[in-house]
């Protein structure tokens, strides 16, 4: 019997990729033993998929106080303020979300023996497992490289797992199947010396169609859309090509790179682009470094020409064409075969889940099963009985989704019955799929060192709440979509939502108050064709009022084949804020302690010593008098914006973060002026210069934002701008929210208080 | 026998009422505010919107532990599982000796939360689940059961005594870990079995 899966997995696992982690695993004994810099480290683990998560710096607020987690392993880090001991997060990557059996039961073993026995899909077609030992992750990665599954390049500075349409191959409006294409270029990038040296990381998506979701093409560094030419009687293959899209705290819709790239094409222009990302990408400012950023400074017309510049220079790799000789080894075949059957009587509970979870593939005779899961969690158990029932049912056709749902692929439709009642035995027949109640959600505070508030709490309750009532709900609420973040960094995707929530907080008498920013009017079609707009933030306790509210007035108000989106532009973001405003009041604790604590999650934001029916609860600091108008401002941005006055909204946006710092110098009770470069220079030296202002990991980037604009303003600012200074200025105005909060807590003589 | 590098226990509850998970989530993020048991603590894990699930689990450095929402089979009730991850203890351990180390941390727990009255838990130690999550040392082969079993047995003869022992198996997998179900004659508490000193 082997005594290692090193030994035991040595035949199973390509030497490249067994060599790999081996030297991984050599790496950790070098940090360990202190050889290695920890800040070297830590980037060579997240390459490999080995992640930090929440807690990990050894500090956790309990609801009463800080605690320290003192680790065995003493003061021994796996990176900056990261000690070895604490829990982390292994990403491991899907490409183009394709699963087999096998490798579900192997990501089945790995939760269940180095993992709390849960599997999380994420918004990128991954698996997440948490609260993993370092210590393990050699031979969790040797176990999927096994399987053929790598772990390489996850997470970091890299090229992140590349994405696909689910349906892809089986879709009835695609062009054609990208799946083979998004493989290609999946693993001609991993590893590759040009994708080393990048500042930040690196999205790639392909769609097989225009205006469907799929791909969601608009949100990534960089996108394919399937495009067919005949050209000679013959139908040639290609993409479009986009690039500098992204979600983030500030968003950008991907602009189009190149019409009809050949398929030939499409692998050599990619390593231009990323050629030209690594040499000029911003390395030391990592928050204005992803490739968007790079786009939006040199111009999409120098952008291109750098990229096409570098790719007449690249030398030649057999590689960018010899994939098209495989292309029809990706050609899917069905377990079964179609039959026409005779059903008898109708079970009510197969009709409803089948209305929504069952959708008709292209190839006559087969389905797509929806396989909803909450939060994107699934047991071990489930993830064998679901290896089963592919075997059964459909072979090797898993996919993940990044709505953190599978989908089986080629169910003869005879079979969907049985599929279904396997599903249901499974607890995995959940219905309503990509409905109102099947809500996105990034880890939030759960996991994530990063969230503010608890977006899986609040999906967790949503979705609850909606299990309930989905079935009576109008068919044009049914079909809306949620997506939560636990902050402003998107990767519960709220940008492109209807109805969007990320995480944010307030001060208020003395406490922390979580909110979420609501963010509406999202465009999930026409591969994220848009983005919402945010256009208040309310008490996480509130969102669910707030969303019967806002799903009521869309019902009643509705124009006939009217969309959300729409509504939201017809109905117009002033009365939306004022149909928001009885939501925003936060309660004294006295009153409703709850409003004080999370979703799901008991502890107080702060547990300050405030004697029971203190007045001074209901004193409105200076700062919040002056941060209203600071708000009002951006608010009345955003209806210029609607409106098309482009000028207004740029002009009005920068002027709301004027304010905002003002609202932060009043607080303080400064005597300034309304001048603004008075009061950016104060800002500046009372704020930004002593680090008041950061974000813990944001650090001083929204404060870049002022400084920005008061040096230079946009001349003749266009949609684009104004769109991206309004984000900007709402980002602002929230740190300034949360550096008020810092401040406040810092000068309550308790020790209370959530550490943001 | 080689030393395995993660033991789970799970017991029945006593009863028919549910336990509400939403109310385990408080305490135990009270056990971390009050260091209640002897284990580093961490942070609670809320899985209970997924269906036989380990529902909430208090996260630690080298055990977890938590009220699951019932197993797979549909007939199954709520359990209590404590996992003690020696992976994480650097200790050299016998299989035996790790059995008995994980038996009073686990009852160390079972104890607070039966102390817990909103939660109105009462814990079965005479019904219980072992599984021993290693597919390396331990897959779930006939041999390797029947190895482990006898382990088990030994080791329940020093916790209760000489009472009947019955040790089954759900059915060999390899795929799942290697999982023993034991059912002990008589009646038990954990306030019985902590005060008989084992």
């Amino acid at each position: 019997m082997a005594n290692s899966w090193k030994s035991a997995l040595r035949d199973q696992i390509p030497e490249s990729w067994a060599q790999e982690v081996d030297t991984f695993e050599g790496q950790m004994g070098l940090v360990f033993n202190g050889t290695l810099e920890d800040k070297v480290f830590a980037e060579t683990r997240l390459r490999r998929g080995v992640y930090g998560q929440r807690y990990d710096n050894g500090k956790r607020h309990d609801g009463i106080r800080e605690q320290e987690l003192t680790f065995p392993s003493g003061e021994a880090v796996k990176g900056p303020d990261t000690f070895w001991d604490a829990p982390g997060m292994q990403r491991i990557k899907i490409p183009w979300g394709g699963l087999k059996p096998d490798q579900l039961e192997v990501l089945a073993a790995l939760a269940d023996e180095y993992s709390d026995g849960i599997l999380h899909i994420t918004t990128r077609q991954d698996f997440q497992l948490h609260f993993i030992h370092v210590e393990d992750t050699p031979d969790l990665m040797r176990r999927l490289a096994a399987v053929g599954i790598t772990t390489r390049e996850a997470c970091g500075n890299s090229v992140r797992n590349v994405t696909a349409c689910p349906l892809a191959g089986v879709c009835r409006t695609e062009e054609f199947d990208v799946t083979p294409y998004a493989d290609a270029l999946t693993f001609f990038l991993l590893g590759h010396d040009d994708v080393q040296d990048f500042g930040r990381k690196f999205k790639i998506a392909f769609s097989g169609c225009e205006h469907e979701a799929c791909g969601l093409v608009s949100m990534h560094d960089l996108g394919f859309i399937a495009r067919t030419e005949v050209r000679e009687g013959r139908t040639i293959r290609g993409f479009d090509m986009y690039v500098g899209g992204g979600l983030g705290a500030v968003p950008h819709q991907a602009r189009l790179l190149k019409e009809f790239v050949s398929e030939e094409e499409i692998l050599p222009l990619s390593q231009a682009v990323c050629r030209v990302f690594a040499r000029l990408g911003e390395k030391r400012n990592r928050n204005r470094a992803r490739v968007k950023f790079l786009v939006a400074k040199l111009g999409m017309e120098e952008f291109s020409r750098l990229v096409f510049e570098e790719r007449e220079i690249l030398p030649h790799d057999d590689r960018w064409t010899s994939y098209l000789d495989g292309l029809e080894s990706f050609t899917e075949q069905p377990v079964r075969q179609p039959i026409a059957i005779e059903y008898g009587d109708s079970d009510p509970e197969y009709e409803r889940w089948s209305a929504t979870n069952v959708s008709r593939q292209r190839q006559g005779g087969f389905s797509v099963v929806h396989v909803a899961l909450p939060l994107g969690d699934l047991t071990v158990q489930q993830s064998l009985d679901l290896a089963d029932i592919a075997r059964k049912y459909v072979g090797d056709h898993i996919r993940t989704t990044v709505e953190q749902n599978f989908v089986l692929r080629w169910v003869a439709d005879q079979d969907l019955r049985d599929l279904y009642a396997d599903l249901k035995a499974a607890d995995l027949a959940t219905p309503w799929a990509g409905s109102i109640a099947d809500i996105t959600a990034c880890p939030g505070t759960d996991t994530c060192k990063l969230g503010i508030a608890s977006s899986r709490g609040l999906a967790g309750e949503l979705g609850a709440r909606l299990a309930q009532q989905v079935e009576e709900l109008p068919p044009e609420v049914q079909e809306l979509k949620i997506k939560i973040s636990g902050c402003f960094n998107s990767c519960g995707q709220h940008h492109v939502a209807d109805i969007g929530f990320f995480g944010n907080s307030r001060h208020r008498n003395k406490r922390t108050v979580p909110h979420f920013q609501v963010v509406l009017g999202g465009q999930w079609q026409e591969n994220a064709g848009s983005y919402g707009l945010a256009v208040g933030a309310v008490p996480s306790r509130s969102v669910p009022e707030v969303l019967t509210e806002l799903t009521n007035r869309f019902h009643t108000d509705r124009e006939a084949g009217e969309s959300f989106q729409s509504w939201v532009n017809r109905f117009g973001k002033k009365n939306i804020r004022e149909l928001l405003k009885p939501f925003q009041q936060i309660p004294l604790y006295e009153d409703s302690p709850q409003f004080y604590s999370d979703w799901g999650d008991p502890r107080e934001f702060t547990t300050g010593d405030i004697g029971v029916g203190e007045c001074a609860g209901e004193v409105v600091s200076l700062f919040i008098l002056e941060i209203a108008r600071a708000e009002a401002e951006v608010f009345d941005a955003q209806i210029a914006m609607d409106d098309g006055r482009h000028g207004e909204a740029y002009a009005g946006a920068v002027q709301s973060m004027v304010l905002a710092a003002r609202a932060l110098l009043r607080g303080q009770t400064v005597d300034i002026t309304n001048d603004e470069a008075e009061i950016v220079a104060e800002f500046k030296s009372r704020f930004y210069d002593t680090e008041l202002f950061f974000d813990r990991f944001a650090k001083g980037k929204f404060g870049q934002y002022l400084f920005k604009h008061h040096r230079q303003r946009v001349e003749d600012p266009d949609a684009v701008s104004a769109h991206e200074t309004i984000e900007e200025a709402y980002l602002f105005i929230e740190a300034a929210h949360a550096c008020d909060g810092r401040i406040a807590a810092a000068a309550t003589p308790t020790t209370g208080g959530i550490q943001l | 026998m080689e030393q395995p590098q993660r033991l789970i226990l799970r017991f029945e509850l006593h009863g028919d009422a549910p336990v509400n998970l939403d109310d385990v989530i408080p305490v135990f993020h009270g056990w971390i505010q009050n260091g209640r048991l002897s284990t580093m603590l961490i942070d609670v894990a809320d899985y209970k919107h997924v269906e036989a699930s380990p529902g909430v689990v208090l996260i630690g450095h080298t055990d977890d532990c938590g009220i699951d929402n019932g197993l797979p089979q549909a007939e199954s009730g709520q359990g209590f599982h404590y996992t003690r991850k020696h992976a994480r203890l650097s200790d050299e351990a016998s299989f035996l000796e790790r059995l008995r180390q994980l038996w009073t941390n686990a009852l160390e727990a079972a104890e607070a939360l039966e102390q817990e009255a909103g939660l109105g838990v009462s814990i079965n130690p005479g019904r219980l689940q072992l599984t021993v999550p290693d597919r390396l040392r331990y897959a779930f082969t006939e041999a390797n059961v029947q190895a482990v079993a006898a382990l088990v047995r030994e080791w329940l003869a020093e916790v209760f005594g000489s009472v009947d022992v019955s040790v089954s198996h759900p059915g060999v997998d390899e795929r799942l870990p290697l999982t023993l179900t034991v059912a002990v004659a008589g009646e038990h508490s954990v306030a019985s079995v902590q005060a008989s000193g084992n």
